[in-house]
């Protein structure tokens, strides 16, 4: 009888924090292959126009608020004190679909926001003007992991 | 709006020829019509490759001369042409000396083991018979032994390795374990020396450079000034069509209507011969925007999609004030809309003057994000909705002259003095006494009433959305948009083609109303569906008709209907993926608030921190903040931007593909 008490408490316990740390291990992983992409595909545009390293420092970074977004949704489910020894099977389960949620979408956003810039790094340092249309294209993908975001949010709100 | 203008047609003499140009071009309001290109195998060819190289010039300038300001204008300019080929040699001799100092490199590592040395000391042993060998070997590895049984010199040693030198008779081979190295060709201070010599080179290079920058960055601007005015000169003087065997020129112009005046003066001085045409369907007509103060603001980010055709309704007034307020939602901050426009009065002050009407824009967005922020209760990511509630005296009193019903206050009366922190503890505390409907009935009162731990909120706090009614508000946003996109389709339609072409978005606009207004205000219980069941039904019934029977006048019955029904499919699905696209309103004004909000609680909690805990705080707090204000406001403006261009211009019929007006005219 006791194990089965554990066991009833242990498993919301364990869903609840294996999705934080979904949020937070896939939306970081995200954001440094995101950014590394954008770092990469600098560093070859350093050879051909050095000039303007503050552009594409700009937009390698782009590709890290994913991380930011994947840390303040564990931050805002573990200051709401929903996880505790009373937690319910119900709470386990809305933390723990949050938490693969955000981490996933945060995870191919960013990478694939990262991809964006890279390619936009490389045509600047051929010596296209595109900085601009890069930013607005880059901003496309992370719209995505905003609004799994604001999911987490709610649901966070209402359990 | 789209200004009005009228095509001229010139027909001149081929002598009277660049006179009419150079007319024109003092007049600076003729946009010519381009029939030809140019291209880099026309006479002006040589031209084209000498701007490029004046501007690669200009942009390299900077990197060798850092502290030349844009204000120097100094009096001595000289030729372009000879500004640029002193530049571009000093920079061929400054890359000639970099990749010498590169070659020389490899060989100065290579030789600085060994020192320096008189190569003829060695022909002169080799004549001997004497041979000598240069070796290298690890500390470690280097046999004593091997200085006994050779003539062994140890030259130097450095990181562990020691170079020594081996001198033997030319018939006897050394056997020792260690590299042997080539006798470097040069020594190393020969080899320093013409390092040196080369950085030289480069160093005197660069200073000429330096000072000589002001005058040739003058002289090179000069010298694109003018090119381009040749260039500009030329190709608008290639537009006109020969007739006559070369005789006659005709060349064709756009003028804007309000100028006319002033080219028929001018042509009535002039021997040119010509005549006036107004726009004809099909033509490549230039459109000049002309908007109120507050709508010219938003025409660069018309211009950053397409300008609209010159017969089509210019829709930058209409989507500018949706623009604004959609910024304002995806902001969603109302100390962030503060510092916007607090910064903007700053920055006005300190930069040219061209920037003020893209700050006065980033200004009124800022009015939109303070207001929008107060909406949904957020300022600098503080919550406002949550800002604790208690009924007091005073509430109870409020609440009585509010006419909300004695014994329904007596009950809330029971509650007085409790502190709820959020709006829905209190609200659910409340309804625990009163009752579900009771509260919903007077919901908005009995909000009204509590007071707040800020008091500053209490006149307005009851207005604030919680996240549901911000969702519904973006979608409400969105229809507004979408109708609103559609009405104007309506008049972009009757305006090219006629009003009996657009009865079907007509119909399609009173179906969406009819159904919205009165199943919305079914749920909302603002309207009986039951008394108004005739005008209901019959405003659908319209509106089908309109549909179905009247989308396109000249097509026979089977083909509209079968056209309807295709419409039909694409606007239905069509119209619902924009309506919902309108939810990234709220998803983006809902992140960047509790992006705030949880940078506030990070720093709060290192406020904790012994002795430093508020330097901690004030860092997270400001390096937080910038960061969230920073991709917020990208998101704000590229979302918003996304909307117009996708979903409004779609429901508004928009084509574009206006060409720019660029009138023929002396740079200054």
């Amino acid at each position: 009888m006791e194990t089965a008490n554990v066991l009833t408490n242990s498993v919301p316990l364990i869903l609840a924090y294996v999705g934080l740390a979904l949020m937070i291990l896939l939306s970081g992983i995200g954001s440094a292959i995101g950014v590394s992409m954008g770092g990469n595909a600098t560093l070859g545009a350093m050879k051909k126009n050095p000039d303007i390293f503050g552009n594409y420092m700009l937009l390698s970074a782009l590709p890290g608020t994913q991380g930011l977004y994947g840390f303040a949704g564990f931050f805002v489910v573990n200051s709401s004190g929903v996880i505790s020894d009373q937690i319910t099977m119900l709470q386990g389960a809305a933390i723990f679909a949050a938490g693969l949620a955000l981490g996933l979408v945060s995870l191919i956003s960013a990478s694939q926001q990262g991809r964006v810039c890279a390619s936009g790094i490389a045509s600047m340092g051929q010596g296209n003007n595109v900085f601009a249309n890069t930013m607005i294209l880059a901003v496309f993908p992370e719209l995505y992991a905003i609004i799994a975001f604001a999911a987490t949010f709610l649901i966070n709100s209402s359990i | 709006m789209i200004t009005e203008v009228k095509k001229y047609t010139f027909i001149v003499h081929h002598s009277d020829y660049s006179s009419l140009l150079d007319s024109l071009r003092d007049l600076g309001v003729v946009h010519i019509v381009e029939k030809r290109k140019l291209d880099e195998n026309s006479p002006v060819g040589d031209d084209m490759k000498a701007l490029n190289k004046y501007r690669e010039a200009i942009r390299k300038l900077p990197a060798l001369a850092p502290d030349i300001s844009s204000e120097d204008k100094p009096a001595d300019l000289s030729d372009p042409r000879d500004a640029l080929n002193e530049f571009r040699e000093l920079l061929i001799e400054i890359e000639n000396a970099r990749h010498q100092i590169e070659i020389l490199n490899p060989e100065a590592v290579k030789a600085l083991p060994w020192g320096d040395f008189d190569k003829k000391t060695i022909s002169k042993l080799k004549e001997a018979g004497w041979r000598v060998r240069l070796y290298t070997c690890s500390e470690k590895k280097f046999d004593p032994k091997w200085e006994e049984s050779y003539h062994v010199e140890l030259i130097s040693k450095s990181k562990g390795r020691l170079y020594f030198a081996l001198v033997h008779k030319d018939e006897t081979e050394p056997d020792i374990k260690a590299d042997e190295v080539d006798i470097p060709e040069r020594t190393i201070s020969t080899i320093n020396a013409q390092k040196e010599e080369n950085e030289n080179r480069i160093r005197e290079a660069e200073s000429v450079i330096k000072q000589k920058a002001p005058v040739w960055k003058a002289s090179l601007n000069k010298g694109v000034e003018e090119t381009m005015s040749r260039l500009e000169y030329f190709e608008a003087a290639e537009q006109a069509d020969k007739y006559a065997e070369g005789n006659l020129y005709v060349l064709e112009g756009w003028i804007p209507v309000s100028e006319e005046q002033r080219l028929q003066i001018l042509l009535g001085k002039s021997d040119c011969y010509s005549f006036v045409s107004e726009p004809e369907p099909g033509e490549k007509i230039p459109v000049i925007l002309k908007n109120s103060r507050f709508a010219t603001l938003f025409e660069p980010i018309t211009k950053l999609f397409s300008l609209p055709e010159y017969r089509e309704l210019d829709l930058t007034p209409f989507f500018a004030p949706f623009f604004m307020l959609f910024f304002g939602f995806c902001l969603g901050d109302a100390g962030y809309g503060l510092i916007f426009i607090l910064a903007g009065f700053i920055v006005k002050r300190k930069v040219d003057k061209k920037y003020k009407p893209v700050i006065t824009l980033a200004q009124y967005f800022g009015v939109a994000a303070l207001i929008m922020g107060l909406v949904s209760g957020s300022f600098f990511g503080i919550n406002l909705i949550d800002s604790g509630y208690t009924i007091t005296e005073q509430s109870v009193r409020y609440m009585n002259n509010a006419g909300i019903p004695d014994n329904t206050v007596s009950m809330i009366d029971q509650a007085k003095g409790i502190h709820f922190e959020s709006r829905k503890s209190f609200s659910d505390g409340i309804i625990q006494i009163v009752g579900d409907d009771n509260f919903n009935k007077h919901k908005r009162l009995i909000l009204r009433s509590a007071e707040s731990d800020i008091p500053f909120l209490n006149t307005f706090r009851h207005l604030m959305l919680d996240s549901l009614n911000l969702f519904y508000l973006s979608m409400i946003l969105g229809a507004l948009q979408i109708i609103f996109g559609m009405i104007l389709k309506v008049v972009n339609i009757s305006k090219q083609k006629g009003f009996r072409y657009s009865l079907s978005t007509v119909g399609w606009i009173v179906l969406i109303l009819t159904i919205s207004v009165f199943q919305g205000g079914k749920m909302l219980d603002l309207v009986n569906i039951e008394n108004l069941r005739l005008l209901y039904t019959s405003l659908i019934v319209i509106a089908v008709g309109l549909i179905f029977l009247f989308n396109n006048p000249n097509k026979n019955i089977f083909i509209k209907l079968g056209l309807a029904l295709w419409d039909s499919y694409g606007i239905i699905t069509g119209v619902f993926g924009d309506l919902l696209s309108y939810i990234r309103l709220f998803a983006l004004g809902i992140s960047s608030s509790i992006l705030g909000f949880v940078f506030n609680e990070i720093s709060a909690q290192l406020l904790s921190v012994k002795y430093v805990g508020w330097l901690f705080f004030i860092i997270v707090l400001l390096i937080g903040h910038s960061l969230n204000i920073a991709i917020a406001t990208l998101g704000s403006f590229v979302h918003p931007m996304r909307l117009t261009f996708v979903e409004f211009y779609k429901n508004a019929g928009f084509s574009g593909g206006g060409i720019e007006y660029k009138p023929f005219k002396i740079k200054k």
